[in-house]
């Protein structure tokens, strides 16, 4: 425990004293030890907290615009609610459903190979099990993603379901609203089965162009590489030739001068 | 409106790293500290016709900082922590020294880095925000008084002890007095 007040310690550490109040801490520093041990180990501890600095982090938040304070929200008429919220359901399994791919690409031995998460394919250990399977090294084999689009299709046959078996809600809902639901499941579904096959026709183009671009390449690269050691070979042999015609030269000379 | 937005977000370029590392220093988490400091500015903005000019407008953000790190620290009712991470990248460190720093100097820098995180990580709520608001933001006793609602000598306690606390904690992990060679 210190002789002096600890405000007056932090008040000369941080230097807010006044000038008679340093003056005075000063000369009781000069003849007390412990308050000098004390106000040196906490400086040194000031250096230390010195090293204490946040990470960078990337800034990239700005106001970018206000909405209006007054902004109402239209309330909803409920005869409406469960053809939005299936709606809503649809939605989020048609998002799911377009979010389900799986592109492998590999180069080896056996060139170019891409594989898609909906095609068979060499490797594939899992047949029809609809359940998951990896492969030694933790890839995920397209068993996987067909089992996921039966699920989709489970989820989209009981949205449905639960759709035909709903009572009647309130004296608006009637046979047609009904119908409404059910033809809305179906669009959906036929959404989601058409950008499916969108989807991989889109992408069996692209990569059947990517490969075609690739090999060709390849050729080119194949000729560039053959048209170089040709040359390198034809200017080796040259080499080789006029060495050999200099060293002939060399030995004629010296064979005629030993005679 | 499109003027006052651009002067706004001149403010938030200038003041962003100073609140977020307020932010961070106060709960020890990185995300979350960028969170708090988005709010800070999204709050400051709607909240911008009712600053008067009473107080200055750093002050006013500090504060704003300072209640949603406790609103977090309530929250997730528990303390901050120190993140500082377990290895050190040599390379990394190797473009974070002065020429004149070899890499052992370097990493006992980063070392003393962590040991301090870790120090006061340990201390309550109100004196490390007590010494991260006079270390670090340059604030007087008094502007630390108006902003934490308190009277002034309690702010000098807080430090006092502090600084206390983190000086033990730093001598039983073993760290010099001059160990910055100073």
């Amino acid at each position: 425990m210190t002789c002096e007040s600890r405000e007056l310690i932090v008040g000369y550490l941080y230097d807010e004293l006044t000038d008679s109040e340093r003056r005075s801490f000063d000369a009781h520093l000069s003849v007390c030890d412990e308050c000098r041990g004390e106000v040196a180990g906490l400086k040194a501890t000031r250096s230390h907290l010195s090293l204490w600095a946040p990470p960078e982090p990337e800034f990239a938040f700005r106001i970018v615009s206000e909405q209006a304070p007054d902004a109402k929200v239209l309330p909803m008429r409920s005869r409406w609610k469960p053809a939005l919220g299936l709606a809503a359901a649809a939605v989020l399994v048609l998002a799911a459903a377009t979010a389900i791919a799986n592109l492998e690409v590999r180069y080896d031995a056996r060139g170019l190979v891409v594989r898609t998460g909906w095609a068979r394919g060499d490797g594939a250990t899992a047949q029809n099990t609809g359940q998951d399977s990896r492969a030694a090294n933790g890839a995920i084999q397209p068993a996987s993603f067909r089992s996921e689009f039966q699920a989709l299709e489970r989820r989209l046959r009981d949205l449905e379901i639960s759709a035909a078996a709903r009572p009647s809600a309130g004296s608006l809902q009637t046979a047609s609203a009904r119908m409404d639901d059910a033809e809305m499941l179906r669009r959906v579904r036929q959404i989601v089965g058409d950008a499916e096959s969108r989807q991989q026709i889109v992408v069996a183009e692209r990569l059947l162009e990517v490969m075609r671009d690739f090999d060709r390449q390849r050729q080119v690269d194949l000729a560039a590489i053959e048209r170089g050691l040709g040359t390198y070979q034809g200017l080796t042999n040259a080499e080789i030739a006029q060495q050999r015609d200099m060293l002939n030269q060399l030995y004629r000379v010296a064979a005629r001068q030993e005679k | 409106m499109g003027g006052d937005l651009d002067s706004f977000n001149q403010l938030v370029l200038r003041w962003e790293r100073p609140i977020y590392a307020l932010a961070y220093r106060v709960i020890g988490r990185e995300e979350d500290a960028r969170d708090v400091a988005q709010e800070t500015f999204l709050r400051a903005f709607r909240a911008l016709s009712g600053f008067k000019g009473q107080a200055k407008f750093s002050s006013w953000l500090y504060r704003i900082t300072l209640n949603l790190c406790r609103d977090w620290i309530r929250k997730e009712r528990r303390t901050p922590v120190s993140q500082a991470p377990e290895g050190i990248d040599i390379i990394e460190l190797a473009g974070e020294g002065t020429p004149a720093e070899s890499i052992e100097q370097l990493v006992g820098r980063k070392q003393l880095g962590r040991a301090v995180s870790k120090a006061m990580a340990m201390l309550p709520e109100e004196q490390r925000t007590a010494i991260i608001l006079k270390e670090y933001h340059g604030l007087t006793f008094q502007e630390i008084a108006d902003m934490l609602d308190c009277p002034l000598s309690t702010v000098k306690t807080r430090l006092y002890q502090g600084l206390s606390v983190v000086r033990k904690q730093l001598e039983e992990a073993g760290v010099k007095p001059d160990s910055l060679g100073k």
